[in-house]
């Protein structure tokens, strides 16, 4: 044999027996790309208004639009083309591995297997790569004509980089599902199994994290839902780490941008994706060079490989089993359902995967005793949440392990006060995974006591003594400080909660020693908030949780006032306006920066801030304590009043807005259910008027005396007893009582605007007696609007009071 | 040549060859004859180096075959089930061959396929299961390689068409020295091609040799003797002559005996039969009587 076998004509032979791939390679790339961008671009030129532009240039705009495409609207189809060929290359590419046939023509050939597995490798990533640089250069091209036409060539670049960036990232994410594939197509001999193995394998890192992650929300009270970033795992497994990888836009800006800090995490994550990838590839040549021939035609041949694919789909399944039957069934009482969810999906996922491994529908008991020990470990995984077994609940760590510790209560929300600045000093909201930098607070007496206070309640049922009762009572949903509480629970758990607590969930992050962190989600009541000030004060607390103090901000350039007792708005652009109204909130807020978290208040004006180059509008809350930036807003507009008191006042004279408040107040239940009926003795405790009992004591002698009466009724059932205006309610069959009233006199409003406080309450101890404001009502404007009113505890006059229950309509609800 | 020693494959806990060892000359004829489930595929699979042995090592001229392209190149491999592209045309899978056997013959090729009357642009999946065979045989013969394996290639074809594959093979093995290796249940037609045989059961080799010189060390002679005659008595004294089989219809004795002609005659002689005869066993006889040896009798398997 004197002639050399040339690797072209071997790629090429391949190549036209994969020619279907190409073409379905190069339709998707079409519809992604070219077809997507026409489309896209017809609303783009529509848009080419000066209005629309926001003072852009023709071509600016375009180039905007065209940027964003290419790494928007066209990466999503793209990705999705990506996806898909990945798979069917990766899987199908190699197809003769499945066939007996194929496989003795192809392995007696005079090739290496390395070799011939190198050229289709090759070929399986041109085959994608190809029709996406052709497509991608035709979109290009397109823009390129219609920047042409603006006068904006000069943008190509620019466009041409973010093309650059985009086909970068999809090169990656198609190799990480593709080499994955190879591998997974290297031990198994049918399709099937190969799609089988690559999904879960591929897949089996997140699954864990995903399911212990939920067990962890859904099962532990304490668990925060933001211990760490998926980007420090999802690497591990491909498959999702191919969708994940398309948002790598991000992790490049921050990688190559100027947030150095950000940059460590999303440079590992980076890092360890090429990785991964390259050693996918040379795991996959080395399984195709050692792969035996006699494999095609069967199920996957290395007795561990089954048993590992065997074993996840069994944990998986049972796992999701009983979750999925807890979301059925709901939590209480439960794990009857549970265990059985566990047993019947995770014996069914594991007969299923025999079944596909072997290609026999006997299969599906054929390893019965792995099966039932999967299944047994799956039931006792799932467990060890439900009874808390390793005490993530209870456990805190030792007073000498604490280095430091950061507090902080805006987890859920886009709150105002979480901002930061992208690399171009554009303000954008922070990322969800970062939510609590170190504020270096290190007085580790406090960071203790706060602990130790938090550890003295517990979710626990199996707890005997006072948790016991704690559970019996109902409230035992949530942990609880209370620093001065007993340590025994007196016989009447009653008296030792306080009535209609109200409860505010906070997280803490404590840095250990040792290095690792502690990080816990509790909840305080009201009794409690003071051992949390401290951390509230701590200049770092300030500096990386309110923007306004480290002086990141800046100033607006414009900014909007709203009233929210007349939803009116006051646009201000004036600067100097601006400067004097952002200083005197800077004073005030210093001043007052914990009535957020902590603190009882009511805001009846609000800001909102439009910063230069931002997407994201900024508001902020003035309280009335704000005394400062109330004067300066005054002085600003001193023909309309700010609040409403004054407001009120001032339209009564000119007669007109606000149309009326209505009253309707419903004082619940006791703890005990019972319902509390509307009388002078209630609504004056209710109000926290002198002289009437508290509106916690009021509540608990009502039970006592509901407790009396029934007694007595049932003893007596021909009694009932009927005392003047103290209408005692004993029909088991009410829920509870309304009374309600509408106030439409002038004066009367006047009145009542002395005392009523109207605005925005901060949400963490708004209540009856919780709270320093009370609900009384809804003002209405002329206008038809409504906002809510308060009423300060002990300001309500009797004489309001006294009216109310003379005009109002008490209505019973049963 | 291709040495093959001590080779042992096992597929899980099955043993398909059992140290098998022996010795392809170049130029012979090698035909690979053995019971079913023998492991003919196998071996001839392991030669190919589409399979690697578990145990021993099998060498072509010197160099593994495993993984080893230079060597690869000198075999051309056509299995019992030989795959063509699925709506593949002669024509296209002549391009596959010839990108691995840069020196396939063309011309010749289509020369043979116009001769054999297949359509070169036909369909390959609209042929019949000869057809395919013949295609196959086509493809091995053009290739230009030294030695052709051809696993039970023969058995898809008509008479005729054997005859002419048959003279296709005598004249590659004239012009260039091609060394086919056979493998096939038709001992009838291997008996008229090849030169050297080797017998596989239970995935070991019970012999390997010269095709003559095996007829010619295995005998069959019927005789009639006196009732007086105990030629086991004689035959037991005689280590040079072997009793393989014997068969009695009445009088008449049919004994397969292993040894060579003039001593077995001589010994017989010594007997004053009334009759006897020595007559030459075909490979089919000389196939049925070893395997026999072994315990592979027909007999057993009949209920």
């Amino acid at each position: 044999m004197t002639s050399k076998i040339s690797s072209f004509n071997i790629a090429m032979e391949d190549l036209r027996q994969r020619s279907w791939m190409l073409a379905l390679s190069l339709l998707g790339s079409f519809l992604a790309l070219p077809v997507t961008f026409l489309l896209a671009n017809r609303q783009f030129l529509s848009s080419l208004h000066p209005e629309r532009t926001n003072g852009m240039t023709p071509a600016q705009w375009l180039t905007e639009n065209y940027y964003n495409f290419f790494n928007g609207d066209s990466a999503f189809f793209s990705g999705f083309v990506l996806i898909a060929g990945a798979f069917i290359v990766g899987i199908c590419g190699s197809r003769y591995l499945y066939s007996r046939r194929k496989s003795d023509l192809f392995h007696s050939l005079p090739i290496k297997r390395g070799k011939l597995f190198l050229i289709q490798w090759l070929n399986g990533f041109l085959i994608w790569l190809v029709p996406m640089v052709l497509c991608t250069m035709l979109t290009y091209f397109f823009a390129l004509f219609n920047l042409l036409r603006v006068g904006g060539l000069g943008y190509a670049g620019l466009v041409f980089v973010g093309i650059l960036k985009t086909m970068g990232i999809l090169i990656i994410a198609y190799l990480t599902i593709y080499h994955f594939c190879l591998v997974c197509t290297a031990f198994c001999g049918n399709a099937l199994n190969a799609l089988c193995s690559t999904l879960l394998l591929g897949s089996a890192v997140m699954i864990l994290y995903g399911l212990i992650h939920s067990l962890c929300d859904e099962l532990f009270d304490t668990f925060v839902s933001l211990p760490f970033s998926p980007e420090q795992l999802v690497w591990a497994s491909p498959i999702v780490n191919g969708f994940w990888v398309l948002n790598l836009t991000d992790v490049l800006d921050s990688v190559f941008g100027s947030q150095t800090n950000a940059a460590l995490p999303s440079l590992f994550y980076l890092g360890m994706t090429l990785l991964v990838l390259a050693g996918n590839l040379g795991l996959a040549y080395r399984l195709f060079v050692k792969r035996p021939s006699e494999l095609a035609e069967r199920g996957i041949c290395r007795p561990s490989a089954q048993h590992m694919m065997r074993l996840l789909a069994g944990f998986f399944g049972g796992i999701c089993g009983a979750m999925f039957f807890s979301f059925i069934v709901g939590p209480e009482n439960a794990l009857g359902w549970q265990l059985f969810g566990g047993i019947l999906f995770g014996g069914f996922a594991f007969g299923v995967m025999d079944i596909i491994m072997q290609r026999s529908f006997r299969t599906f008991f054929a390893h019965k005793w792995e099966m039932i020990s999967c299944i047994a470990v799956s039931c006792l995984f799932f467990l060890s949440f439900i009874f808390d077994w390793i005490g993530y609940n209870t456990r805190i760590p030792a007073r000498e392990q604490i280095q430091s510790a950061t507090v902080g209560f805006y987890y859920y929300t886009d709150d105002s006060y979480v901002y930061e600045l992208d690399r171009s000093g554009n303000l954008m909201r922070k990322n969800s995974s970062d939510y609590l930098p170190d504020i270096g607070f290190t007085d580790v007496d406090q960071i203790y006591a706060l602990l130790q206070a938090a550890q003295k309640f517990s979710t626990d049922y199996n707890l005997s003594g006072p948790y016991a009762a704690v559970a019996e009572s109902g409230r035992s949903s949530y942990l609880y400080l209370d620093p001065d509480g007993p340590s025994t629970l007196p016989d009447d758990i009653n008296s030792y909660f306080p009535r209609n607590y109200q409860i505010r969930t906070f997280t803490i992050q404590v840095k250990l020693k040792s290095g690792l962190t502690f990080l816990r989600q509790y909840q305080i009541s009201d009794a409690s908030r003071e051992l949390l000030r401290p951390f509230l004060e701590n200049d770092g607390y300030r500096e990386n949780f309110y923007k306004l103090s480290s002086g990141l901000l800046g100033l607006p350039e414009s900014m909007d006032i709203e009233t929210r007792f007349s939803y009116r708005i006051f646009p201000i652009k004036e600067k100097t306006q601006i400067s004097a109204i952002m200083e005197a909130y800077q004073k005030d807020f210093l001043e007052h920066y914990c009535l957020e978290e902590l603190d009882d208040g009511c805001s009846p004006l609000r800001f909102s801030l439009n910063f230069p180059g931002s997407n994201y509008g900024f508001s902020l809350d003035v309280y009335e304590t704000y005394t400062n930036t109330m004067e300066v807003l005054q002085s600003i507009f001193p023909d309309y009043p700010l609040s409403m008191k004054d407001f009120v006042q001032k339209d009564l004279t000119e007669g007109r807005s606000l149309s009326s408040i209505e009253v309707s107040l419903d004082l619940g239940t006791t703890d005990k259910g019972h319902p509390i009926p509307i009388t002078r003795e209630s609504l004056g405790s209710y109000f926290g008027l002198e002289g009437y009992p508290d509106f916690a004591t009021y509540q608990l002698q009502l039970d006592e005396e509901y407790q009396e009466k029934e007694t007595e009724a049932q003893e007596n059932p021909e009694n009932e007893e009927e005392s003047g205006e103290e209408k005692r309610v004993y029909d088991e069959t009410v829920i509870y009582e309304e009374i309600s009233l509408s106030i439409t006199e002038k004066e009367d409003l006047r009145d009542l605007t002395d005392f009523l406080h109207a605005g925005r309450l901060n949400s963490a101890f708004l209540g009856t007696s919780g709270g320093e404001y009370i609900q009384f009502g809804s003002g209405v404007t002329e206008e038809e609007r409504s906002f809510p009113c308060y009423v300060k505890k002990g300001e309500l006059p009797q004489e309001w009071i006294d009216r109310l229950l003379e005009q109002g309509t008490i209505r019973t609800y049963y | 040549m291709i040495e093959i020693r001590n080779v042992s494959k096992y597929f899980d806990q099955i043993k398909a060859l059992d140290n098998i060892s022996a010795d392809i000359g170049e130029g012979q004829v090698f035909g690979l004859i053995g019971t079913n489930g023998a492991g003919k595929s196998t071996l001839m699979r392991t030669i190919a180096g589409v399979m690697r042995p578990n145990e021993g090592s099998i060498q072509i001229d010197g160099q593994e075959v495993y993984e080893n392209p230079g060597v690869k190149s000198q075999i051309f491999y056509i299995s019992d089930d030989q795959y063509f592209y699925s709506s593949g045309t002669p024509q296209e899978m002549m391009r596959l061959y010839k990108i691995y056997y840069p020196d396939f013959d063309v011309p010749r090729f289509e020369k043979l396929l116009g001769i054999l009357d297949l359509d070169k642009n036909r369909k390959i999946n609209t042929f019949s299961k000869g057809m395919k065979k013949q295609l196959s045989v086509l493809y091995g013969i053009c290739s230009g390689t030294k030695y052709l394996l051809c696993d039970e290639t023969f058995d898809g074809l008509d008479p005729v068409m054997r005859q002419a594959v048959k003279a296709l093979f005598i004249k590659e093995i004239e012009s260039r020295g091609l060394t086919p290796i056979i493998a096939s249940h038709n001992l009838r037609e291997l008996e008229d091609v090849c030169d050297h045989v080797g017998l596989l059961h239970k995935g070991g080799i019970l012999f390997s040799r010269d095709l003559d010189e095996m007829k010619l060390g295995i005998h069959k002679l019927q005789c009639v003797l006196t009732p007086d005659c105990d030629y086991h008595a004689l035959l037991q004294g005689m280590e040079q002559i072997q009793l393989l089989k014997e068969d009695r219809r009445g009088s008449l004795i049919t004994l397969t005996l292993r040894g060579q002609a003039e001593d077995i005659e001589s010994a017989f002689a010594s007997l004053n039969p009334i009759f006897f005869e020595i007559l030459p066993l075909t490979l089919e006889e000389i196939f049925i009587s070893e395997t026999e040896v072994h315990g592979y009798d027909f007999k057993n398997l009949i209920l």
